[in-house]
């Protein structure tokens, strides 16, 4: 992935050395000690804010990504960030970078997921791929999802309404995450973003199949690790 | 029992939509409402906007007291889910766009033509039988005598109608003869565009067929593979697709589109086309441009499936997306052998990586300003927008400006002054074809006329009684240049 980053990392001394013209010639307000230019800088914030930067939805920013990859990746590592493009897509976003052993403090926000939730996540994931293979987008409606789910219902579950609800509150949830985007005048009907490919990778589809083949040996959930979820923690 | 199978098959398509929406209660409302906006002007419209005009209709029909109890949105979806429209979100829209069905496009056909009959035994349409027949019958004859003899007899005919036109003698399809034909080679045309929509169809459908075998051959690879890998390119060379770009090299080959362009011209200057309706004329005129823009979509399509459908195979991507699909099954079926054990709520062990970061600081607090809840007072009005010069092109082709009383208007109020403005001409006569009388002044000044370099409004009265108006470039006429106008 930091193929770019080794290039640079030619460049000795870099801190004691700062690119001298570009110090001056990129002051954008009072106090501005900053040293990339305007749009990189907005490429920048748009890739921390997350969830990503979409060259469809942000034309102008994505050739600045392209052009500034490298030096938006050192200033990405210095938060212990990673870029990740997918130029044929055109999407990038950060991902924490994997420092090991080494405890590092962690930017980007992570979702616990319930039961539902990580059916809910399988099911997307499932439809991309499928709209994927026949070339369009994925799109999907509140009512669909909440049919395809009910096949989670408890056989004895009598609170046909609750379970709806909980559903819902799962999308809601997905939605929050960008997972699922509104598609501008449809009541209940969501594009699947493309990042959920990347996000939730084979690897770790075959991560959650070996989680519920342990709950179902009985490793019981007991053993759960409050993870603290910072979005919970925020209500 | 002989009308057995003829009576099976008609049970059967009456299931299909196309039936079905003919037959159905709201019928007529359907395919109007379906025709008007999606058939006639615009193919395709976002959901946005269909559903705005459909509520403006539906709005207007209550009015007039119909009972459509429900609302667009509702009358939408369930045209949808009978497969009179089809819904698409095309790469790179913001919202998904709405279209009609094949089966839609065919019932609007099928019912404007009963609305509409046009005698089907003219005589144009046994001439076009005829014609293909005769070049069908010279063009599939092996003999080389009987061809040659053929081409000498049409010789000897040319000829003789040579020497008759040299004499003075020269046949001229009468008027009537004229519009038949016209007419007959409109609609010729316009199922022609009509065909498109089936062969993107086809397209759709023998791309997403090519995709699910690939997908559902596991283990050794099948037919559709070994094409793809041998390089063939098994949408362009299907059926539909060599029958479309057929049509579609001799569309945009240079020549064949000069004599297009040419005839249609020389047909639009001829005397008859005045008594073909206005919307006819408009067919006409646009007859080249409509063809290559839905030609072109239909292009388009092939070429993004056939390039996609590549890459598909060769980046592998199938390998890919079969083992995911593997994978998401085997989550999903333990998921299912858990549903009965876990709660949906239950937390799992498992943290789902986000791309987002929040950052908070002490110094995002501010303080409510209700000021800035306020509504604004009032609402500014904006200025009306420019009407691009293909429209009033068209307006000019479509309506018969009265060049004549316009001139003469002109001439009258130059007698009392040494210069007039558009506004000042129709201040004294106003304009008695609204818009178009405005458009004829704006072409008369613009030939005759000194253009100054700010603009005017000038208002009229429309054929709806509504009073209109417009900002055009000021133009004087002016008294020296009078005689230009007589």
């Amino acid at each position: 992935m930091n193929w770019s980053e080794n290039d640079e990392s030619a460049i000795p001394a870099e801190a004691q050395a700062p690119d001298a013209a570009q110090v001056p010639a990129n002051t954008l307000f009072m106090g501005d000690s900053g040293e990339l230019a305007l749009d990189t800088r907005r490429a920048l914030v748009q890739l921390l804010a997350g969830p990503s930067l979409d060259g469809r939805r942000h034309p102008k920013l994505w050739p600045i990504l392209v052009r500034d990859e490298a030096v938006i990746r050192r200033r990405l590592a210095e938060l212990f960030l990673q870029l990740v493009i997918d130029r044929d897509v055109q999407v990038a976003f950060t991902r924490q970078a994997d420092t090991g052993d080494l405890e590092v403090p962690l930017l980007l926000r992570r979702a616990q997921l319930t039961f539902i939730d990580s059916i809910l996540l399988l099911h997307l994931r499932q439809r991309l791929t499928q709209a994927d293979s026949q070339g369009d987008r994925a799109v999907v409606s509140t009512d669909e999802i909440t049919e395809f789910l009910s096949l989670y219902e408890r056989a004895a579950n009598t609170d046909r309404a609750g379970f709806v609800k909980r559903v819902h509150a799962s999308i809601e949830k997905i939605k929050k995450h960008s997972i699922l985007q509104k598609i501008r005048s449809s009541e209940d009907r969501f594009e699947i973003s493309p990042t959920l490919k990347l996000l939730f990778s084979a690897e770790e589809i075959q991560a959650l199949t070996h989680l519920y083949q342990r709950m179902a040996a009985g490793e019981t959930l007991a053993q759960l690790v409050q993870i603290d979820s910072d979005e919970e923690a925020d209500q | 029992m002989k009308a057995d199978k003829a009576i099976a098959t008609y049970r059967r398509m009456r299931t299909q939509p196309l039936w079905r929406l003919l037959a159905s209660d709201n019928g007529p409302t359907a395919i109007g409402l379906l025709q008007a906006h999606l058939y006639e002007s615009e193919r395709s419209l976002p959901a946005s906007i269909f559903h705005e005009r459909i509520a403006r209709d539906l709005e207007e029909l209550r009015a007039q007291g119909e009972d459509f109890p429900q609302t667009a949105q509702a009358y939408v979806a369930s045209w949808l889910a009978d497969g009179y429209l089809e819904r698409r979100f095309p790469a790179g829209a913001s919202e998904e766009e709405y279209e009609l069905s094949t089966a839609a496009v065919e019932a609007i056909r099928f019912v404007s033509g009963l609305a509409q009959p046009h005698s089907a035994a003219t005589e144009s349409r046994l001439t076009l039988v005829i014609e293909a027949l005769a070049r069908l019958a010279d063009d599939t004859d092996t003999d080389k005598f009987r061809r040659i003899d053929r081409l000498m007899a049409e010789q000897a005919r040319i000829d003789k109608e040579i020497d008759a036109i040299q004499k003075g003698q020269m046949r001229v399809l009468p008027h009537t003869t004229a519009l038949e034909r016209t007419r007959e080679i409109i609609t010729l045309a316009d199922d022609l565009a009509g065909d498109f929509r089936r062969v993107r169809d086809q397209f759709d459908q023998l791309n997403r067929n090519l995709r699910e075998r690939i997908m559902d051959n596991d283990g050794n690879r099948g037919d559709v593979l070994d094409s793809l890998f041998a390089g063939i390119d098994l949408i362009s060379e299907s059926d539909a697709g060599r029958t479309f770009s057929a049509f579609w090299r001799l569309l945009t080959d240079p020549e064949q589109a000069a004599t297009l362009d040419q005839a249609l011209d020389s047909v639009m200057s001829r005397e008859f086309v005045g008594q073909l309706e206005a919307k006819e004329r408009r067919f006409l005129l646009r007859l080249t441009r409509t063809l290559l823009e839905q030609g072109g979509m239909v292009h388009e399509v092939l070429q993004t499936f056939a390039r996609s459908l590549k890459h598909f195979v060769q980046s592998r991507e199938y390998l890919e997306q079969r083992r995911l699909n593997h994978l998401l099954k085997d989550a999903q079926r333990t998921a299912l052998s858990l549903k009965d054990e876990v709660r949906a709520t239950d937390t799992l062990q498992y943290t789902l990586e986000l791309t987002s970061s929040r950052l908070r600081s002490l110094s995002q607090w501010v303080l409510h300003d209700p000021s800035l809840q306020a509504l604004p007072g009032q609402m500014a009005e904006g200025d009306a927008p420019p009407i691009d010069l293909e429209s009033v092109s068209e307006l000019v082709a479509q309506s018969e400006i009265d060049f004549r009383t316009l001139k003469a208007n002109v001439l009258a109020v130059l007698e009392q002054r040494s210069q007039a403005s558009i506004a000042d001409v129709l201040e004294q006569f106003p304009a008695a074809q609204g818009l178009g009388s405005i458009v004829g002044l704006l072409a008369l000044g613009s030939r005759h006329g000194f253009k100054a370099d700010h603009s005017e409004t000038v208002g009229w009265v429309g054929g709806d009684d509504k009073h209109r108006s417009a900002r055009i470039p000021k133009i004087f006429f002016l008294r020296e240049r009078a005689n230009e106008l007589v």
